[in-house]
């Protein structure tokens, strides 16, 4: 009997091992075949891609050029607090021996230069919907930002949260789809705002509610509670959206100046997606995701 | 001659009981008063907004509105001179830790408003364009530290 139990066990931890070292570190590898070393980057364009992605609330602290992107305030989650790292092109604490094929997996696969994975505090999982061209050009404008010889500050995370290797694993679960597909029966304006919204813009992080293992849960951007990623933002789409009475206007004003149309302010996080994302956009850009989030206001049409 | 004493006891009683719970009943009104300020900074604010995002040919109206927006910002340092951070309202505790702080975020966006009316009777779109955004931000700027977020508001019921 005893020597039953010693078997069983054994196996069972021989399977857990064989699980983690054999099986873990397989899985989330996956990453786009897009190879985009023949590309070349605009930097001006690049520039515009930084506001339209919001990279900046998350990696710089503070105004200033010796501040600009070289690391982010304190991401507090319920995982623990993150900290955007320096990406500026600083050889050593920033990103400057990032080639451009590494920049383009971290951005849209999470994946580390060596192959491990960053933690989906970075949200790749909407950033996997990126265009190559637009991270290219992305990286090219980084190129060009005054480096910063800054080192990153340790996330403060407990494990099992700490450890890289489950991230595998999540992003199994978290990430559905590796691209957008147009919707041909909506004109380019829809499709534009589809992609800021869904990608670049990764509004869902936010406003899409998450499970214990901070996988989406609940309609796409019907609101998270407070406590969540996000600390809390309302629902902007479907049912239960606040923002169901909206005009266009009022969304397009709203997105570059942080004014309801009742005369109250934006508060909590979105300020900072407001200040350092959306009111940099073009007016063609503001209408599109406009477009876009006016016809996510009438559940079950769609 | 006992009642006479009795009636200065009285009084007297009346008026020290009364001297102690008028300031309070002043107080908690001052809650509702400085709301009723932001809800008239907000409504001007609105106003603006919407003369702007629909191209109302009310552009006149811009500097008139934003100047009201300046008038009030006079009445903030009063209104907010009693410290009240408890019950139906979402001003933080800290304001009156950081007076000086609060009233400096006050002033900006008093001059901010009086820059938004300068650029709208001056009429150049881009520079009306940036006095907006200046604007928006100076209230974000003091709700930021300030004012509770939505999802701890006193009105949230969620
Ligand atoms: C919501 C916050 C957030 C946003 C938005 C964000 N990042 Fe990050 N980023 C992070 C965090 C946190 C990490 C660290 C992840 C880790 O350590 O695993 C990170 C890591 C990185 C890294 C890896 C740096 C290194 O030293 O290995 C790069 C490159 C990067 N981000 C670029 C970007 C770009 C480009 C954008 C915009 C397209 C962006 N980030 C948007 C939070 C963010
Ligand atoms: C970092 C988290 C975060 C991200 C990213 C984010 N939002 Fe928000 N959003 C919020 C929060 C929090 C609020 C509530 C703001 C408040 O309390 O006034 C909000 C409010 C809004 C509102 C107004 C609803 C209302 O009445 O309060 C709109 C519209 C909106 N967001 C659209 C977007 C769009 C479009 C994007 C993507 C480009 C986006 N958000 C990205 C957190 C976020
Ligand atoms: C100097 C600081 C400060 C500035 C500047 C400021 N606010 Fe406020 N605001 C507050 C505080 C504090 C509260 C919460 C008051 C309370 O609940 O007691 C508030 C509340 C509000 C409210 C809710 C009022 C209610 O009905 O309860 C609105 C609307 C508002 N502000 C709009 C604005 C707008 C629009 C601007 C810019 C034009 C602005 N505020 C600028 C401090 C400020």
């Amino acid at each position: 009997m005893f020597r039953l139990i010693t078997w069983v066990l054994g196996l069972g931890i021989a399977c857990a091992l064989f699980g983690y070292f054999v099986i873990l570190p397989q899985l989330g590898r996956e990453k786009s075949d897009i190879d985009v070393t023949a590309l070349k980057g605009d930097p001006e364009r690049g520039a515009y891609v930084l506001r339209m992605a919001g990279c900046v609330t998350c990696h710089s602290d503070g105004q200033g050029e010796a501040t600009f992107l070289a690391g982010g305030p304190a991401l507090k989650t319920p995982f623990g607090t993150f900290y955007g790292p320096n990406i500026t092109p600083d050889p050593d604490h920033g990103i400057g021996r990032m080639t451009n094929q590494e920049f383009f997996d971290a951005v849209t696969a999470g994946l580390r230069p060596d192959g491990t994975h960053y933690f989906p505090a970075f949200p790749y999982a909407s950033y996997v919907k990126m265009d190559g061209q637009d991270v290219v050009d992305l990286k090219a404008y980084l190129d060009t930002v005054p480096a910063v010889s800054k080192a990153a500050r340790r996330h403060e995370i407990a494990w099992p949260f700490s450890d890289r290797s489950l991230v595998g694993g999540w992003k199994l679960l978290a990430i559905k789809a590796r691209s957008i597909v147009p919707d041909a029966g909506q004109d380019n304006a829809w499709n534009r705002g589809m992609y800021l919204v869904e990608g670049a813009g990764h509004c869902g992080e936010c406003h899409t509610d998450r499970n214990l293992l901070g996988l989406p849960r609940g309609p796409a951007h019907g609101g998270s509670p407070k406590g969540s990623f996000s600390s809390g933002a309302p629902s902007i789409a479907g049912a239960k959206s606040v923002i169901a009475d909206w005009t266009h206007e009022d969304i397009t004003f709203y997105l570059e100046n942080g004014l309801k149309p009742d005369g109250d302010v934006s508060g909590g996080k979105m300020t900072q997606v407001i200040d350092f994302a959306t009111s940099h956009l073009t007016g063609d850009d503001l209408d599109a995701i406009a477009r876009y989030l006016l016809s996510l206001q009438t559940p079950a049409t769609h | 001659m006992t009642t006479i004493r009795s009636k200065f006891l009285f009084t007297g009683l009346a008026a020290v009981l009364l001297s102690a719970s008028l300031p309070v009943l002043a107080n908690e009104a001052y809650v509702g008063y400085r709301q009723k300020i932001m809800a008239a900074v907000g409504g001007h604010a609105g106003a603006i907004g919407a003369i702007v995002k629909s191209k109302l040919p009310e552009q006149d109206a811009i500097a008139a509105l934003a100047e009201a927006v300046a008038k009030t910002a006079d009445t903030v340092p009063a209104a907010f001179s009693h410290a009240l951070h408890e019950g139906a309202t979402d001003a933080k505790p800290e304001i009156w830790d950081n007076m000086d702080d609060f009233l400096t975020l006050n002033d900006a966006m008093r001059k901010a408003s009086l820059a938004l009316a300068d650029a709208a009777r001056k009429g150049d779109p881009a520079v009306v364009k940036k006095a907006m955004r200046d604007f928006s931000k100076s209230c974000g700027a003091c709700h930021r530290s300030y004012r509770k977020p939505k999802e701890e508001s006193y009105k949230q019921r969620r």
